[in-house]
Parts: structure tokens; sequence; C-alpha cells
């Protein structure tokens, strides 16, 4: 073997090797972001149970989505309307009568969110659109805790633009940067 | 103990004569503050709170925007009988005082080696009332009026011991009810009608930005402005230094300081002559009073030429309705009430009373302390007379002419308890401070015009452990004359005005009416008829002299139009506001004439030491030829010693400067001290100014057109076409909507309302001092101000023009700026990479670019405006036309299943402009305001001859003869 090619060889190896661990280290953080857990709610709330057994709509406990730039989430009156007084022995249920008893508002996570420098409104996409919530947000009357079924894969905290872009297309919605850049 | 809006709310239902209005609803359950029952409040929509703006006693009405339990922004209400929908700078940045860094959060002791401790409420009260000792008992304040006041006095009477409110305000009203005293013998207050005149003659009056109202006669004037009848109102001013008023002025002249009555009874005089017509009583005595004056006298005193005053005079008594305005305070001397009275002799021999100026019985005039009474106050302070002092909203220890003094006189009261929303030099010479709401945080019942009754209601919970003051002075001590609470006390005094007001309706379901409003007030006013001239008024008119014009220079102290009395200068958007007239910011430099500069060798950012009454302070110059040779002028702002992070401490406090002399008929301070010594120091600073030059340099961007051109032009509906160039490229097509902006350049005063406002609505970043230096101040608007060459000056606001061939759109590599199908020039920020090119392309310099990522401490980011990004250090950034209101405006119209109206969307600047110039809509709309407007004979757009094609469309100024 001629020495000369010997330090080049050995830098080679160097190098391949570290293209492999950056690789691996990349193709690791893909697969968390793509599948990356929801955040955990201080709460599992059934969705399921409550639209599919208890027959409620949505605008029971999202009371704004035709009326503000948020759906809104419930204040906890709202589940203290039913809850109070009813002895569920569901230990989610269990454990939101404890909720109820501590706290004033139940912290509950944002599982859809969009950058800060995006403009989102509810109202226009339930009322002039006519959505329905599956739309964007899945077979949520089907789900037990939330979890985020659309909304772009790339970026696991954020709706992706290309997703948004794809059903404004699709339905002729606005397309101009101003409509939802802010 | 707490008042919260809600309570209030309860409280009223349950009053006796009253229905229960409709807001009275089960608990709440929302996070957002107790404002509107939690059934009302949408999270994430915008609510708007009618309220009374009181940054200065004007008390213009206001509007606090709402949104998810902040207040982020104040315009005026458009109901208003004062304000009429503008709202000043000043009034804008009332937001940065609630979000105030400085906010003092709780009660505070300050023990005698000033160590602060912080304690609780219970605390503080329990201490304060085992220290109350029987004494006189004083409240010190600024001015109040309206149910404030009456609960001040209320409580003070009750207390045993000979109390007194002491308000003192440095610029205040005073003058006016004196000297018509003086003139009619009678305690009646003038209200001015600048909208009635033909002709307008301003000797001192800056009424565009600190005298009196500013909103309102600014207001006023522009409708005076108007083409009518194929006249226009004529403007001419005369005062000793210049100012944003007088560069507005269609003449304007600078004379002697002290002339001013002699010019003004030399006019009285030649009217008298000249008017053989009119009806005047006592013809003969007048004439025999005004015998010793002359216009030739009056030309050599002021040093104004002959024939300027002879033009002047001959306008006057030709106009059928004219108007002379006196500044009183300020811009006056020691024989300021001359001045005034001279003011209102000529206001009456042209005969304006009935016309332009009406009197009025107030009941309630203003009853701020003449600076001699104060000196007595201070006095008897020192001779341990007073036993316990309030300190309320004022702060004399800056801007009385005496601090020493007073200083050594707090030191000799046992007890001063500081009511504050943030910490001031006088405040921090109290042993207790407690911290009350801000005026946005409160209920009031203001009444800043006899039978204008407005509402000072809440718009959000108190942000800190603050109470209303009212509150405070009642957990002290309880008075017998008054409720237990303010709650009941507030309620009692609206269903007072209630009843006095409308006496066949019930209060209670009109009250919701009320709080939407703003107030009450009814338009017509029950005028007094033009009182007879007092007898006395002819002794005193035989008792002046010709003064003694100052042969060395005097000091001028001058209301600041960005901080009033030393106010604002704890608001970085004052700060960052450039100058009306010299464009400098974040400084107060001392404005002299080229002749002191020769004689002291000193050029632009000079610091020199001024010396006066065995004071000095150091100050930068600034050298303008808008002034006497013989004035030095400063502004109030600079020097505050304790007034949080963002006065200006280097400059130094003008009014340290001035002697305790007062006027010597109404006791008023005298902005003006005569031993003035003037120095150069080593020291030199640059002046931060955003205007390079006022020279045009022939590119006609400000563009004018004679009266009688105009005239002709309006008579024969003429039209000019504007973009008549050919085009290469297709052109953009807007199917629905193309916005559009016109700008008056008729109206528009340069008063920087637009540009504070668009701070507020858009989050746009404080830069600071060195930032500007560098020319990277972020204000998407600005006020270009242009020299027309013969002394007068004009005003354009400057912003993105929203070109149809927009020149920074080509040069973008990554398409961060792009056309909208509506004719908006957008700019999309997480794009953009920060070349700057479209900056660099921009021919109107309307883009600027953040070299740093901005900060907002806690409790400033609660300003912030939620539909607006905060853009971060490397991104461009510019005006949007406030495309977040057009966007809610569509939603709106969409919703409803119509188009956006004419009308309704306003940007930001054009809501708050006190004048009107700015008018925003869609020209495909073709009944639109500013689709008639574009095709204006006055319409022209800046730099034309590069086709830019801007959608902002100005409107010559119409030049008067």
């Amino acid at each position: 073997m001629n020495n000369n090619r010997l330090p080049m060889l050995l830098g080679l190896g160097v190098l391949a090797w570290v293209g492999i661990v950056i690789l691996l280290a990349f193709s690791g953080r893909l697969i968390i972001h793509r599948f990356g857990p929801m955040p955990e709610q201080p709460v599992q709330f059934n969705h399921s149970l409550h639209v599919n057994k208890l027959n409620l709509e949505c605008l029971y406990c999202h009371q704004y989505a035709e009326q503000s730039i948020h759906a809104t989430l419930p204040p906890t009156q709202v589940c203290r309307d039913c809850h109070e007084g009813a002895d569920i022995q569901r230990p989610e249920a269990q454990k939101l009568a404890e909720l109820l008893e501590t706290v004033d508002e139940i912290p509950w996570q944002r599982v859809y969110k969009v950058k800060d420098h995006v403009y989102f409104t509810h109202r226009v996409h339930t009322t002039v659109a006519k959505l329905r919530c599956q739309e964007c947000h899945g077979p949520i009357e089907d789900m037990t805790v939330a979890i985020r079924s659309a909304g772009g894969s790339s970026d696991r905290s954020f709706l992706e633009m290309g997703w948004c872009i794809t059903c404004h297309k699709r339905r002729d919605g606005p397309r101009e940067c101003i409509n939802c850049h802010k | 103990m707490k008042f919260s809006r809600r309570s209030f709310l309860k409280s009223l239902g349950a009053l006796s004569f009253a229905m229960a209005p409709p807001v009275t609803r089960g608990p709440l359950q929302q996070l957002y503050p107790k404002l509107i029952p939690a059934e009302e409040i949408i999270p994430g929509m915008p609510y708007w709170y009618a309220s009374t703006c009181r940054e200065c006693p004007a008390g213009c009405g206001v509007m606090h925007k709402v949104r998810d339990g902040n207040v982020i922004k104040i315009e005026g209400n458009p109901n208003h009988p004062i304000s009429r929908g503008g709202l000043c700078p000043r009034g804008q940045a009332a937001l940065q005082e609630l979000y105030n860094i400085d906010r003092i959060r709780q009660p505070i002791f300050i023990a005698e080696n000033g160590k602060q401790t912080e304690l609780t409420w219970e605390a503080a009260l329990r201490e304060i009332r085992s220290r109350l000792i029987t004494g006189r008992t004083s409240i010190m304040t600024g001015h109040v009026n309206g149910a404030q006041k009456k609960f001040m006095e209320t409580w003070l009477r009750t207390l045993p011991g000979q109390n007194s409110l002491v308000e003192y305000e440095p610029l205040n009203r005073r003058a006016d009810v004196q000297v018509n005293k003086i003139v009619f013998n009678k305690e009646v207050s003038s209200t001015y009608h600048l909208d009635k005149a033909r002709y307008i003659l301003s000797i001192g009056a800056d009424f565009m930005e600190t005298w009196q109202s500013p909103v309102q006669h600014s207001h006023n004037f522009a409708i005076a402005r108007q083409l009518k009848d194929g006249q226009a109102c004529k403007f001419v001013y005369l005062g000793i230094s210049g100012s944003l008023t007088s560069t507005n002025a269609d003449e304007s002249h600078i004379i002697a300081p002290r002339s001013e009555p002699a010019i003004l009874l030399a006019l009285a005089k030649y009217i008298l002559e000249k008017r053989s017509d009119n009806d005047i009583r006592m013809r003969d005595t007048w004439a025999e009073s005004l015998a010793p004056y002359s216009l030739e006298t009056a030309s050599q005193l002021s040093g104004v030429a002959l024939d300027i005053l002879k033009k002047i005079a001959s306008d006057l008594s030709q106009s059928d309705a004219s108007l002379v305005l006196c500044g009183d305070a300020v811009a006056s001397h020691e024989r300021g009430t001359e001045s005034v009275v001279a003011a209102t002799i000529l206001n009456y021999i042209a005969g304006n009373f009935g016309k332009t100026i009406e009197l009025f019985n107030s009941p309630d005039n203003d009853t701020t302390w003449a600076v001699s009474d104060f000196d007595r106050f201070v006095e008897s302070m020192e001779a341990r007379q007073i036993s316990t002092l309030m300190i309320h909203q004022t702060n004399p220890i800056y801007n009385y002419p005496g601090t020493q003094k007073l200083e050594s006189a707090l030191r000799k009261v046992p007890l001063k308890i500081a009511f504050a929303t943030t910490m001031n030099e006088t405040v921090a010479k109290a042993d207790f401070i407690l911290p009350i709401h801000h005026s946005i945080e409160t209920w009031g019942l203001d009444e800043p015009e006899p039978g204008v009754f407005s509402l000072v209601q809440p718009a959000i919970d108190p942000i800190y452990e603050s109470r209303a003051i009212e509150e405070i002075l009642l957990s002290i001590r309880l008075s017998t004359d008054l409720p237990e609470t303010f709650e009941k006390f507030i309620n009692d005094e609206w269903a007072a005005v209630f009843r006095k007001v409308e006496p066949s309706e019930t209060f209670g379901p009109n009250w919701q009416t009320m709080l939407e409003q703003g107030g009450m007030w009814s338009d017509e006013r029950t005028m007094d008829s033009v009182p007879s001239i007092s007898r006395n008024l002819f002794d005193f008119l035989s008792s002046l002299k010709h003064p003694v014009i100052p042969a060395a220079p005097m000091f001028q102290v001058k209301a600041s139009h960005r901080f009033y009395d030393g106010r604002g200068a704890n608001k970085s958007w004052l700060w960052e506001l450039p100058h009306g007239t010299d464009n400098s910011v974040w400084d107060t430099p001392v404005r002299i004439h080229p002749e002191i500069a020769a004689a002291h060798h000193l050029k632009d950012g000079d610091v020199v030491s001024l010396s006066a009454n065995q004071r000095t302070i150091e100050a930068p110059v600034l050298i303008t030829n808008n002034i006497h040779p013989n004035v030095i002028a400063m502004e109030i702002g600079a020097g505050h010693t304790n007034y949080g992070e963002m006065a200006v401490k280097e400059t130094g406090n003008p009014i340290s400067l001035l002697s305790r002399t007062n006027d010597f008929s109404s006791g008023d301070l005298v902005f003006m001290t005569d031993e003035i010594s003037i120095k150069r120091t080593e020291k030199s600073r640059k002046i931060a100014r955003v205007q390079g030059s006022y020279d045009q340099h022939r590119r006609e961007i400000i563009q004018e057109i004679p009266l009688a051109e105009a005239v002709k032009l309006e008579a024969n509906h003429a039209h000019r076409p504007i973009h008549e160039h050919t085009e290469i490229y297709p052109e953009h097509k807007h199917p629905i909507y193309d916005w559009a902006m016109v700008v008056d350049l008729s109206a528009c005063n340069g008063c920087g309302s637009c540009v504070v406002s668009c701070y507020a609505e858009n989050n746009v970043p404080i830069v600071g001092k060195q930032q500007v230096e560098r020319g990277r101040e972020m204000a998407w608007i600005r006020i270009e101000r242009f020299e027309m060459g013969d002394g007068r000056s004009r005003f354009l606001p400057m912003m993105c023009q929203h070109c149809e061939h927009a020149p920074c759109e080509t040069v973008c590599p990554v398409y961060a700026t792009m056309h909208s199908s509506e004719g908006l020039n957008v700019q999309v920020y997480n794009r953009c990479v920060g070349t700057r090119y479209c900056s660099n392309n921009c021919p109107y310099k309307a883009r600027r670019f953040n070299y740093w990522s901005p900060k907002w401490p806690e409790p400033t980011d609660r300003q912030l405006n939620p539909d607006i990004y905060h853009r971060p250090k490397g991104v461009m950034e510019k005006c949007t036309f406030c495309s977040h209101r057009i966007r809610k405006a569509k939603e709106d119209a969409k919703i409803e299943g119509r188009l956006v109206r004419d009308g309704e969307v306003m940007p930001a600047c054009a809501q708050s402009c006190p004048t009107g110039a700015l008018t925003f809509g869609n020209l495909n709309d073709p009944e639109s305001k500013v689709s008639k407007l574009v095709n204006d004979y006055r319409a022209y757009v800046v730099f034309e001859e590069l086709n830019t094609k801007p959608s902002v469309i100005y409107l010559k100024g119409i030049k008067h003869g």
C-alpha cells in the first residue's frame, strides 16, 4: 500500500463517518418531527363520548367559532353545568372534578397552531366558506383526546402554508399574501 | 373594596329611580377582565369604550379599543362636541402612561433617610390613619373638574380645619376669565369659533399645539380654510418666536417682545376710525383711550414694517368675521394680561363678539391657582401651617420656578401623601406613595366645558394594585357629606346630570346609550348676549404705558407640542415624534437667532450653559431665523431627574431658570425672564433630525395653487386627469376594491397625530436617538416640512405611496413585496431576507428596516396590537394602509353579503387626524369620497415624472394672497 494514500483514505473515512452520523441524526429528527407526540392535556377529554354518545354540538363548547377569530375553549362553567353533582366514575372525569375544585381555568394545551405572522379567523371559515369543523380538524368526533390529524407534517407544531393553499385553491378561496400574512 | 365596572353597573341597576340596565348578569366566567357580561364579550374581537382624555385640561372625547382585556389604541370620539373625532399626539400617548414600565405597583413608604419600603394597602392605610393629626389638610392637584373636583372639595370641607384644594396647572385658561372680568366686569369664559372666521390674527396663540383646546381649534381652523363662496379664511401670525402654528400661517412676522399690546391697540384704533358704520357705544371714550396708539409707534416698537401692519389693519377692518387670538400665559410677559385685554378690545371693536366669539356664563370657570397664590401656599407650608399635604397629578418640583423653596417647604409638612400613577420629582418627596388608577381604569364625570358632561369609564381592570383616588380618600377618612363609597357618589353625580339635562327621561335605560356615546351634552347652549364694556376698562387702559423693548436677549419658555408642561417626557412615542418645525427628536434644543450664534461663535448642536436667577442649565443650540434676535426660546420637556427611563436628562429644565415673577394683573406665571446669560461650553452634541433639508430643490414635492386660480377652477368644476403616461407593461387589475388615500395639503398642519397613531396601531418600534442619527427611525408615516420661500411652510404626510408601478416590487429578489389585487403594495415579512434593495429603490423613502429586534418589556407588551406581526431584526417594513383594518371590514362585509361601505375602513392615521386631511376609500366605488377627490383640480401625485402611479394622491395647498 502506498503510504502517501493512507492519510487521504483516513480522511475520507472520517468524512464518511461524519456524514453517516449527520444523516442519522437528521433522519431521526425528521422521524421525531413527523410523528412527534401531541401536547399533554391536563385531562384526557373524550371528544367521541361527548359528540357521539351525548350528542353535543361542537359550538356547545367552542362557542365563538362562528363569531371570532378564535373558536375558543369552554370556560369551566360549561364543564360544571353537567359535571357538577354528577357522579361519574371514569378516571378522567374524576380528574376533571378535582381540577374544577382547584383551578379557575383548566390549562388546556393548544393543538392547532399557526405562526405569529399568520392571521387566521374561524369566523369567516365557518360562516362565509361554511366549512364543517372536520374539514380542518379531521374526524374529531371519533377521537378521544384531540390530536392534530391535518395541516401538513413537516413541522409538528404549526400548520403549514401549503396545506392552507391546497384547500384555498380547491375552493377558490382568496390566495393573496395579505389575506393571511399579517 | 375593589370598585370594578361590574359592581358599578350592578349598583346602578339597584337605584330606585331607574330600571335595571340590561347589563346585570350572572357571575363572570371568563379570564377576560370584567368589562361586559361574559355572554357579550367575544374573545379575539375588539370592543370600544367611550371616555374622556385627561392628558391636558382640554377634555377631548376618546374611544378606547380593547382587545382580549388590553387597551391597544386610543382614538378620537367622532360624536364628542370638543374633539369631533381627532386626537392629538399627547392623547394617543396616554397609553404609554397606562402601560408604563415605571407604573407604581403598590403602596410605598419613603423613610426620612430616603429608604423605600413597599407596603400592603392595609398597612399603608393603617399607618396613614395613625399619623393623621388635626390641622390644615391640602390637596395639591393639577386641574380637576366635574365630579372629581366636587368630591375633593366636599371631602376637604368636612374635615376639621381650614383646608384647601390647590390646583397648580402652569398652562391654564385663567387669563381668559381674568380678562373678561377686566373688560366686561363679568366672570365669563370665551369660546372661540375658528370655523366661522374669515380672517384670523394670532398673537402668540399656538392654537394648533398647546393653546386651550388644540384638537378643537385645529378642526375648526381646517373648516375655516376650506374654500367657500370663493373665499377661504386668511391666517396671520405675530409672535416673538416661531412655532408649528406660525409656520402654518399665510403670513407670520416676528415681533419684539412686549410689543403685543401696542400692536393690538393700534389695530383697534385703526378699525375704530375706519368703521364709522358699526354701532360701537361710547365711541368717543374709545377714541380718547386709544389716542396714544398708532400703527407707526406699533411698527417702531415691534420692528414689523409699517405697510405690513397697515395691510393687517385694513384686512381686519374689511373682514366681516375676523378673530383675534392671543396666547395667554405662554408667549407672554409680565404684561401678558394687557395683551389679552388688548386682543379682547380689538375683537370687540371689530364686532367679533356674537360672531366668532361667544361668552358663556360658566359655573365652573378655570379655578387653577395663580402662581402668586401658589407662592403664598408654599410659604404657608414653610411656616408649618399645613399638617397634611396630598399630591395628585401635578409636578411643581419640575414645573414651578422655585424648586428649592418648594422642596424646603415640603420638608416642613409632617405628612405628605402622593397619589400617583408613575414616579415623578414631586411624588418622590412624599412620605407615602399610593398608586392610583390611570384614567383608563377608573370612572368619572368630567366637565371640560360648561354643559359638556363627558364620561370617564374604565376600559380594563386595573393592571396593578391601584385604587381610585376617591376610594382612597374615603378609606383614609369618611366624610359626612359624601356617600360611603365612590361608586355611590359617581352614581349620584351622573343621575343628577341626567336629571338636569333630560328631566323628562328616566336615567336607567338611557345609561347604556350614554356609555356608548361618551357622555351628555346639548348642542344648544344659552349664550350670554354681548355684555357692555366695564367702565373700569378705561381706567385700566389709561394706566397702560408703552413698554420698554428689551435690548438684551430674553429667555422664553414655551409649552411643548409634545410634552405639554413636561408631563409627556416619560413617553417614548413623544420623544421619537419629530418636532413640528425642526424635526429634532430626543432632545429639546434651545433656539437662537443667527445673530446670537455669531456673537458667541455657536453652531447647531453646540452645548451652551444658560444662566438666569442664580441657576444654570445646559442645552444644545439650534439656530433658526424664525425667532426675534433678542429672544432665546426653549421648550419644556427635558431635564427631569426622577421621571422614569424615557425622560431626557442631559438637557436641562428651562422652567428652573424662570424667576417667580408673575403677571401683575392675573398673577399667572411669566414664562419669560430678562437676565439670561448664554455661555458656550466645550461640549457639542449632534441634534438628531429626521429631515435634512427644508428646501424642495425644485422637485415640487409640495405643490400649491393660488387662491384666485382655485376659485376660478372651482367655479368651472375643473378636473385634472392624472396618470397620463403610456404603459409598457399590462396594468394591474383591481376587480373589486382599489384602495387609495387622498391627502389635503390645505388641511394638514403638521401636528403629528397620524405619526403617533401609527406607532400605536402598528407596533412600530422605538429606536432611540443614536439610531435616528443614523437614519434608522422606524416611523411608517412622517411629516415633511418644506419652506415655500416666502416665510411660510407647508407640511406633507409621507407614507408608502402604494404605487401601481412600484419600484420596490421589481427589485425584490424573493418576492417579499408584491402588488395585491386591491392596489396595495404588500410586504410579506417572513419572506423578507433583508437585502434592502426595495428601500434603495423607493423614491419616497417610505420603507423602514429593522436593524434590531424590538423589545417590549412588561407591561408595554400589553399595548401591542395582536393583528400586527412583531417584525424581527432583518426585516423590511412600511405602511400597509392598515391592511388589518381593511381585512376586518371586508370580513364584516362578506358575512353580511355586501361590499365594504365608504368610510368603513379608516386607517389609524386618518382616524386621528384633527383636521380631516386624510381620506381613505375605494376608487372602484364611484360614489366614494376618494373617487370624487382624486379628480379634483387640486389633485397631484408626488414625483409624477417617475410614473410610479401612487395610490396616495395629494391635493395642492391653497395659497392665500
